[in-house]
């Protein structure tokens, strides 16, 4: 709706009391205010609204406040970019490997000697240090690291082979030769590194299939006691990956289990609250999927949120809405700035593709208006 | 001016706003809320965000500079 000027000139009759035409009087005064400010190059601040100011181009410009801002999006309040990980682990680790392997893959061959690792172990070091740097610019997930450590040393092994043929061809490599030496040592410690991953998952996996066989022949509520019981084993799996890499997926598990063991929930976890009235789950139903009743063990799944609200019953009558519609819907918190805030999302999707492609089929305006968060259950 | 005046202007059009109402003062401008979709963001390395959506609030000015000429 578009409220125009005689409209405005009602409302603040209303909110002010004051007559009409003192409002009408004031209204202008308060262009004219604006304006002539803005003229004589000055910017004209309304307090908790908002800035005005001529810029270059001769165009009058508003800039909300913050606190403006932060109402009119309150709704998005608190939501941070997602890494899409797919992309990450292929794109990403093959730029790289060239770059370094440019160095490496003169390595191939036979070299003996090893009493001179200095000057390209120093590059090495170099590299992985660059790494770290890169990740806070970006202050998102602290997996990524560590994950292109391991692309890059789990590939280190194969690479060597087909330059062997074409190396021993050259005569004067004899001198590259000596300055090659430390690449043979990080392939045994990326020997080492992939066997300690290899392990990772074997326990990782065989963790999974222990913690799911258990969740699945006890009811809900005993998955809290499973959980204290896995926590020695991941525990250990941290201790082992601080020096070494790991998978990303498998460091993302390991971080909801000890986080969620070892510390009280931070305010910006998302909190899963089951939808009061639900439903026993049929047996043929999937483990993911939008339509269907909420299953609690789709664990560390993605959901695509429709609604937000600052009341909790509010959101809790919607959930039971969608639910009624066959939606799996459930209600989530979330606390910003001291502000909970309770989310109301559908479906529970194993990836993030899946979450996007379902959100897209939802009748309007949910197909346009909805936005995807992961749901981390314990 | 009077500030009770300054008060009920900015509550006023923080309400019609919120309500995702445009409003069109003559002589100003006009203010709305424009909706911002999710979408991705590429960096050079390659990392692939997705950033969330957003509501924006957009000002349309009426009026030129006078002294632009």
């Amino acid at each position: 709706m578009k409220i125009d000027k005689q409209k405005l000139i009602e409302l603040l009759v209303n909110k002010t009391g004051m007559q009409t035409k003192e409002v009408e009087k004031q209204l202008d005064q308060l262009i004219v205010r604006i304006l002539d400010a803005t003229n004589n190059g000055k910017a004209l601040e309304i307090k908790d609204f908002g800035l005005f100011y001529f810029n270059e181009s001769g165009e009058l410009k508003f800039d909300p406040a913050d606190e403006l801002s932060a109402e009119i999006s309150f709704k998005y309040a608190g939501m941070k970019p997602i890494e899409i990980q797919p992309d990450r682990d292929t794109s990403i680790a093959t730029d790289e490997e060239d770059d370094i392997f440019s160095v490496t893959d003169e390595s191939g061959d036979k070299v003996t000697d090893e009493s001179m690792p200095e000057p390209d172990e120093l590059i090495f070091k170099e590299e992985k240090k660059k790494k770290p740097l890169m990740i806070e610019l970006f202050d998102d997930d602290e997996a990524e690291a560590e994950d292109e450590d391991f692309d890059f040393l789990s590939d280190l092994p194969e690479e060597p082979k087909p330059k062997k043929a074409e190396e021993k061809e050259k005569l004067a490599a004899a001198k590259i030769r000596m300055q090659r030496t430390p690449e043979r040592r990080q392939s045994n410690t990326g020997i080492w590194v992939i066997v300690a991953i290899l392990l990772i998952s074997i326990i990782a996996a065989g963790l999974y299939i222990w913690m799911s066989g258990t969740s699945e022949t006890t009811p809900e509520g005993q998955q809290a006691v499973v959980t204290p019981q896995a926590q020695p084993g991941t525990q250990q799996l941290t201790d082992i990956t601080d020096d070494i890499t790991q998978p990303e997926e498998t460091i993302a598990t390991n971080e909801s289990e000890t986080e969620i063991d070892t510390e009280p929930v931070p305010e910006t976890t998302v909190q899963p609250q089951p939808v009061p009235e639900q439903q026993s789950i049929p047996p043929d139903q999937p483990m993911y999927g939008l339509m269907g009743v909420l299953n609690p063990q789709a664990v560390n799944s993605y959901s695509i949120v429709l609604h937000s609200f600052t009341e909790e019953p509010t959101a809790i009558n919607t959930a039971n809405q969608l639910g009624m519609e066959g939606y799996r819907a459930q209600v989530t918190t979330r606390t910003v700035a001291n502000n909970t805030m309770w989310r109301v999302s559908v479906g529970q999707f194993e990836s993030l593709a899946d979450a996007q492609a379902a959100a897209n089929r939802l009748p309007t305006p949910y197909n346009t208006q909805n936005f995807i968060h992961r749901i981390q259950n314990n | 001016m009077d500030s009770e005046f300054i008060i009920a202007f900015k509550e006023v059009l923080r309400e019609e706003l919120t309500k995702k109402n445009s409003v069109y003062i003559e002589g100003l401008g006009q203010f709305e809320v424009i909706h911002r979709e999710q979408y991705h963001k590429r960096y050079d390395t390659g990392k692939v965000l997705l950033m969330p959506p957003t509501d924006l609030l957009q000002f349309k000015a009426n009026i030129k500079n006078p002294h632009e000429n």
